[in-house]
């Protein structure tokens, strides 16, 4: 590590950075299809590809280095102590405290993911997160239904049910979205440790990573392996199903919903087109048969 | 301000000059092509095509060989460029290729099972080409999804098939490092076909990214700039980019019966397997086999396909490895270099 410290590199590194988010501004909008009207390129092809990609390159560029650059910030900081001993608290502590703020962007609402004692398994709990609604007795169908859970009665029962059933499903649904966050904040918070722990021994003996691209590739490595880890895992392949099976289920009723609509109008279904491509394969099978073609 | 202090902010510097490289050829490849062999559709039924190639350079006296390619993904990639074409190299040793376009389902085709593509589809081009060129038996190539079916269709119809080469080609399902296994296991497939009819694409596309999500979803485009502005580099990665994603959709009874007969119940590998109500057993296939695999392949890792050296009855076995991932065996330099030649000697000694 250099003896010669730099005037205010943290203040370098700011002003590069205003820098760097004009310049995007700038060439930004040339990259955009002509609908921005600000593209040298409009009327032409718009270039969708192109400029999807451009767009894509972009985000990622922003978002890559936002892990790369806090710990690049936090290793800058940390150097900057003489004495080892407060250098490597300095980090540890740093590293401690990314893990926590990265953890809580994918932490979700305790109401989704935490029942209160007493609850119906996978009820949306009022008292936690709608204090207004708190004396409510406990909604085991869902949200927004304030005669929920109870049975239909009367000419629109079926309706009644086709929605308590599409609003249990889309309960199910966010709560499988809670848990996959909540493994989601796992990886994110192992890879920052296991990364600390890889850039502690440099730091500690005076040798700093040279570039944010050493940084940030570093940051890849640790990170799929953390994900690797915690994705082969029960909690999390359980997780990843779950909401796949709720989304595909609060599919399939949404659609039935819908029907129920589309019959009303004498417009065709799901049901019905299903029927007719089973007779259009029969008739085909019937056919080639006859043809001799199998 | 020292040289090695400077070193971090040159890296941004660095990065913006070469995305501000990149903007302009990236525009400018946004009509990319892909394709560079000359083909001729000879047979259709239905939605698939089946393509002979042209020939670069005096066929061979060999039986032509069939390339069966997955569902998931577009055939293309075996011919992407004139730098990485498989069928390219294929036809310049002189192998007279046909290739298998399977087309792009839609929703009239949520019906289609295995049955079809199998006994249906695949057995019907086998048929054109044995009648249409009056040869008792052609050659056989499978890649990935289509390996798996040409290794159902040899042990349903052996007398059609003279040679067999799968191609990273899964068998066992259940192996513990084939993560994308794992997680379909506790899918529910029935609901998955019955909300999307034919599942789409981009739900696959999904499931594939989020194997190294970090790394393709991020990383890639950052080594993307290190083209420098280079347009062909930037070329072929939009060209690659496009094959990526366009990713047909599923048509739901076949997806429903190989996510659950393969994936979930690794039936091609424990039996107990039926097509059409007929038993697969791989004992039957009898053919000389090659299988290749890649020893960096993450989609289909090599402990779910060399288990195929013990499946078949085949006495004449083989097996090629190489130091590739699941894309890279089809455009890398390096299976560019070896891999036809490997697959040319190994056909003309059989």
């Amino acid at each position: 590590m250099s003896n010669d410290k730099p005037a205010d590199p943290m203040a370098w590194l700011q002003g590069l950075q205003k820098t760097q988010a004009e310049w995007m501004r700038q060439w930004l909008p040339w990259s955009l299809p002509a609908a921005t009207g600000q593209s040298p390129g409009a009327g032409a092809s718009s270039g969708g590809a192109a400029a999807d990609m451009t767009r894509r390159v972009l985000a990622q560029v922003e978002q890559s280095l936002g892990v790369s650059r806090a710990v690049w910030e936090l290793l800058g900081r940390s150097a900057a102590l003489a004495d080892t001993g407060q250098r490597m608290a300095s980090f540890n502590s740093g590293v401690q405290q990314l893990q926590s703020e990265f953890s809580k962007l994918f932490a979700p609402s305790a109401a989704f993911v935490t029942p209160q004692a007493g609850a119906a398994p996978g009820a949306f709990q009022w008292g936690g997160a709608a204090p207004g609604f708190a004396g409510l007795p406990p909604n085991p169908m869902g949200f927004g239904l304030p005669f929920a859970g109870l049975p239909g009665i009367g000419p629109a029962r079926e309706q009644q049910e086709s929605m308590e059933r599409l609003s249990g499903l889309a309960t199910r649904v966010m709560q499988a979205q809670a848990q996959l966050a909540t493994q989601w904040g796992q990886v994110v918070g192992n890879a920052l440790r296991d990364l600390g722990q890889k850039l502690a021994p440099q730091l500690q003996g005076g040798v700093l990573p040279t570039s944010l691209r050493e940084v940030y590739d570093l940051w890849v490595d640790t990170a799929e392996k953390a994900y690797a880890g915690t994705a082969q895992g029960t909690a999390f392949t359980q997780a990843q199903s779950e909401l796949a099976n709720s989304l595909s289920q609060l599919r399939i009723a949404q659609r039935d919903w819908l029907e129920e609509w589309g019959r009303a109008f004498d417009l065709p279904t799901r049901a019905e087109l299903n029927s007719l491509h089973q007779q259009v394969r029969a008739l085909k099978e019937a056919v080639q048969k006859l043809t001799g073609r199998v | 301000m020292t040289a090695d202090d400077r070193r971090p902010w040159q890296d941004l510097a660095d990065l913006q000059r070469k995305l501000a490289a990149s903007l302009a050829p990236l525009r400018a490849a946004a009509g990319v092509q892909y394709g560079c062999s000359a083909k001729d559709a000879v047979h259709r039924d239905d939605k698939l095509v089946l393509y002979r190639y042209r020939e670069r350079a005096p066929r061979l006296y060999l039986p032509p060989l069939l390339i069966v390619y997955a569902l998931v993904n577009r055939p293309y990639m075996m011919d992407l460029q004139p730098d990485r074409s498989l069928v390219r190299r294929l036809l310049e040793l002189g192998i007279d290729v046909y290739l298998i376009d399977w087309g792009y389902p839609d929703g009239a085709d949520r019906f289609v099972g295995l049955d079809d593509y199998i006994n249906g589809y695949l057995h019907r081009a086998v048929r054109h080409i044995l009648d249409s060129r009056k040869l008792p038996a052609l050659n056989l190539l499978g890649v990935c999804q289509g390996g798996s079916f040409s290794l159902c269709y040899t042990a349903l119809h052996p007398d059609n098939v003279r040679n067999l080469v799968t191609m990273v080609t899964p068998v066992d399902f259940h192996t513990p490092d084939n993560l994308l296994a794992r997680w379909v296991r506790d899918l529910d497939v029935d609901a998955l076909v019955e909300a999307w009819g034919v599942v789409p694409g981009e739900v696959l596309n999904a499931a594939y990214v989020s194997l190294l999500p970090f790394r393709l979803l991020q990383q890639k485009y950052l080594h993307m700039l290190d083209a420098d502005g280079d347009a062909a580099q930037l070329e072929n990665f939009v060209r690659m980019e496009k094959w990526i994603f366009d990713s047909p959709g599923q048509a739901g009874e076949a997806f429903r019966q190989f996510a659950r007969d393969f994936f979930q119940e690794n039936r091609l590998c424990r039996g107990g397997l039926a097509i059409g109500g007929q038993a697969v057993n791989l004992r039957k296939i009898r053919q000389p086999l090659l299988n290749i695999y890649g020893r960096q392949d993450h989609l289909v890792p090599p402990s779910a396909s060399t288990p195929l050296a013990h499946l078949t009855g085949s006495s004449d076995y083989s097996e090629l490895a190489l130091d590739v991932g699941h894309i890279g065996m089809y455009v890398s330099g390096r299976s560019q270099r070896e891999l036809p030649q490997a697959i040319c000697d190994w056909l003309r000694s059989r």
